[in-house]
């Protein structure tokens, strides 16, 4: 009886188990459904894997190279907020940045093996930074051209202001300096051609900065448009929402700011120079520090978001240059701005709330805005049967995602890759009619960093982290930062003699002219052509764009 | 069985249909819970970083300090994967019961406060919105029953040690 107790005993103790071997049949049962609908939907709905281009130049293995222990030699030309970005990409802390959390990122990252031996900034607290960044390895040059001459610079950062972006790069490569230059490659159109040539000639590694052809999530994108999934794509949107004094380029001027020739007060920026290649002013602290809203510096929206955009399309949809562009915009929402201090004199920032007794700040002029603050552009590529149209307004911050609408399917980023059957669609017409799939839910979702599966949901945990694309920025809780991947990409390149870089001259100068011609429209008011055998840009009736001066230069 | 402790006596206040029935809520627990954990554990791109960031409501900040760092993103995301997995292993097998049961009472209640369902809270999509009440509490209301009832010596492994 005993025994029989025990036995009954054991049983009853044991009553679980069987249930966690039900767990793991079903466990592995769901995978196997999801996986075989997963094949099955990629199947059908894009036929066999076909590669991108793209992803070719992506994932191409560099051929060994010696010298790859070798040291490169970096100068940093340009060092204010994007410059100092750069130092922190390549590895470079000022002391007080370096916190457990940027240690362990660090730890976490190849090293790039690079050294910063020089820095060019026209702005003296810009320069000291990036001397303290290097870790006193850095020398200073007032001037790019005194650092392009050193033996000790093997390539160049250049971050300046736009309207310097060329002339300095140009010079680099005519120094045989391999160039990483900021977006937009150029402020103007000549510039693009001289570029262009320059960076041939000399046969260095170019690498422009749209860092975010490094994020792997449009790996994705291109792995659809590749195998056709969504049909036949008329129409692409795409969008740069801003509200704010900062988000629309009234930035904060330094408490202390003044040219190196002025008769008295602070003299720590050299604006002599800053202006040599363009019209000579007198000193203007707004256009030295907020030199974006201004046609001699920048061109505004085109060059600084719209460039983001179409790069990033022109690298799925491998478009080239438009056929046509035409613009239009204005300014409306953050037409001028006051610089202000509080009661104590002390300068506040431009988004901070104005306090009781806040006044006028007297070292800074009213600073009025010259490019526009809302644009449309639309593009033209008659022979693909597309329209890619640009939207802006840096008066609304309502979030609007990067859509592609083809005659089967639609894809929409939302930090994600969301694929959206169409109602009318045939190739999806069974799944539509069974219920299988529904036109106003993701078809297919991909999530991962890799371009490799397909979304298969669980918990609704994971389904929000997926539509605030959450999951792609902390991937085991490691931020991924595509600058330094861009940095590693052009080191990489450099090392094995190899020029065609994620974002190479030929790349940015479609990215320029792209840009430009969709300003080109919008100051001269009339639709903007390109000519890809002659590779000018002309009017609707084929002759050449006139030469032209409102603040900006063809 | 008058030698044995008085569990046996009190095993026999519950009916069979009792006894069945209280089994059958720590298992399907155990299950829901282990499948959050498996889920998590199998996904290479599962981090709590991104939810903890966004949590509504008074908690909000505290959960959002959670993961100020990438070293604690680490921890959070393993004690949640490996967590929940464990604990409903061990809700399904009956084994450890109260320890596994006030683990998951925590969990739910972290979860609960990390969302909380309050008027004048915004919620977070992907639950919907409820009333003061959501399925997180009623689920640790269901534990905190279990952790009142001898559930693991009922049918489970712990029925072996609190007879030895």
């Amino acid at each position: 009886m005993g025994n029989n107790l025990d036995r009954r005993d054991f049983l009853k103790a044991a009553a679980g188990t069987p249930i966690l071997g039900a767990f793991a049949y079903t466990a592995t049962r769901k995978g196997k459904v999801d996986g075989s609908r997963r094949e099955e939907l990629l199947e059908q709905a894009g036929g066999p894997e076909k590669t991108h281009p793209f992803m070719e130049r992506k994932y191409k293995k560099l051929p060994s190279y010696q010298g790859n222990s070798d040291t490169i030699n970096i100068g940093i030309i340009g060092a204010g907020s994007r410059g100092k970005d750069h130092l922190r990409a390549l590895g470079l802390f000022v002391p007080e940045e370096l916190t457990a959390e940027v240690k362990q990122e660090l730890a976490g990252r190849e090293p790039l093996n690079v050294r910063c031996t020089a820095v060019c900034d026209l702005y003296q607290p810009n320069v000291e930074f990036a001397v303290r960044a290097s870790g006193g390895t850095a020398k200073a040059y007032r001037t790019h051209q005194e650092l392009l001459a050193q033996s000790d610079v093997d390539a160049v950062v250049v971050a300046t202001d736009d309207h310097w972006h060329a002339p300095v790069a140009k010079a680099a490569a005519e120094a045989g300096k391999h160039v990483y230059v900021e977006k937009c490659m150029t402020q103007n159109i000549h510039e693009i051609y001289d570029l262009r040539d320059a960076v041939r000639k000399a046969g260095i590694v170019f690498q422009l900065g749209h860092q975010n052809r490094n994020s792997a999530e449009y790996d994705s994108a291109m792995n659809v448009v590749a195998r056709g999934m969504l049909g036949d794509i008329s129409l692409i949107q795409c969008y740069t929402n801003r509200n704010s004094n900062s988000g629309a380029w009234f930035r904060d001027v330094p408490k202390i700011h003044g040219p190196l020739d002025a008769a008295s007060g602070p003299r720590n920026l050299d604006w002599e120079q800053y202006v040599s290649n363009r019209e000579h002013r007198p000193y203007d602290p707004n256009r030295f520090f907020n030199w974006t809203c201004f046609k001699d510096y920048s061109t505004g929206l085109s060059g600084q978001l719209l460039s983001h955009e179409m790069d990033l399309i022109n690298m799925i949809m491998e478009l080239g240059i438009p056929a046509s562009a035409f613009a239009s915009g204005g300014t409306y929402c953050y037409k001028q701005y006051q610089a202000i201090v509080d009661a104590n004199g002390e300068p506040l920032g431009t988004d901070e709330p104005v306090p009781a007794g806040a006044r006028t700040r007297p070292d800074v002029p009213l600073l009025v805005r010259q490019w526009p603050d809302v644009l449309q552009v639309v593009y033209e590529w008659p022979d693909r049967g597309l329209t890619v149209v640009y939207d802006a307004t840096l008066g609304s911050q309502f979030n609007r995602d990067q859509i592609y609408l083809g005659s089967e399917a639609t894809m929409k980023f939302d930090g994600g890759v969301q694929i959206y059957a169409d109602r009318r669609s045939a190739r999806y017409a069974d799944w539509l009619a069974s219920g299988r799939v529904t036109p106003d839910r993701p078809m297919i979702s991909y999530r991962n960093l890799s371009g490799k599966g397909v979304e298969a949901l669980t918990s609704a945990t994971a389904a929000w982290s997926l539509s605030k694309g959450l999951l792609y920025t902390y991937r085991g809780g490691r931020r991924v930062n595509t600058t330094y991947l861009h940095h590693k990409n052009w080191l990489e390149h450099m090392r094995a003699n190899d020029t065609d870089t994620l974002c190479n001259i030929g790349d940015g100068f479609q990215e320029a002219v792209t840009a430009h011609m969709g300003t080109a429209s919008l100051l001269t008011g009339r639709r903007v052509h390109w000519n890809p055998e002659t590779e000018q840009m002309t009017t609707g009736e084929g002759e050449p764009l006139e030469q032209f001066r409102d603040g900006w230069q063809l | 069985m008058a030698d044995k402790s008085g569990l046996g006596e009190t095993l026999k206040n519950y009916s069979g249909v009792q006894t069945f029935l209280i089994a059958f809520l720590r298992v399907v627990i155990g299950w829901h819970f282990l499948y959050e954990g498996y889920v998590k554990l199998s996904s290479d791109a599962w981090s709590a970083a991104g939810y903890l960031r966004a949590a509504p409501g008074p908690f909000g900040p505290m959960f959002e300090s959670m993961v100020s760092s990438a070293s604690m993103v680490g921890v959070i995301d393993a004690v949640m994967a490996w967590g929940l997995t464990l604990v409903g292993i061990l809700l399904i097998l009956g084994l450890f019961t109260r320890s596994a049961l006030l683990v998951a009472a925590l969990f739910l209640l972290m979860f609960y406060l990390s969302n909380p369902p309050w008027v004048g809270v915004q919620f977070m999509p992907g639950e919907g919105s409820y009333m003061v009440v959501n399925k997180n509490l009623v689920e640790m209301a269901a534990v905190l029953v279990l952790l009142v009832l001898p559930s693991g010596a009922m049918w489970g492994f712990d029925r072996l040690f609190a007879r030895r």
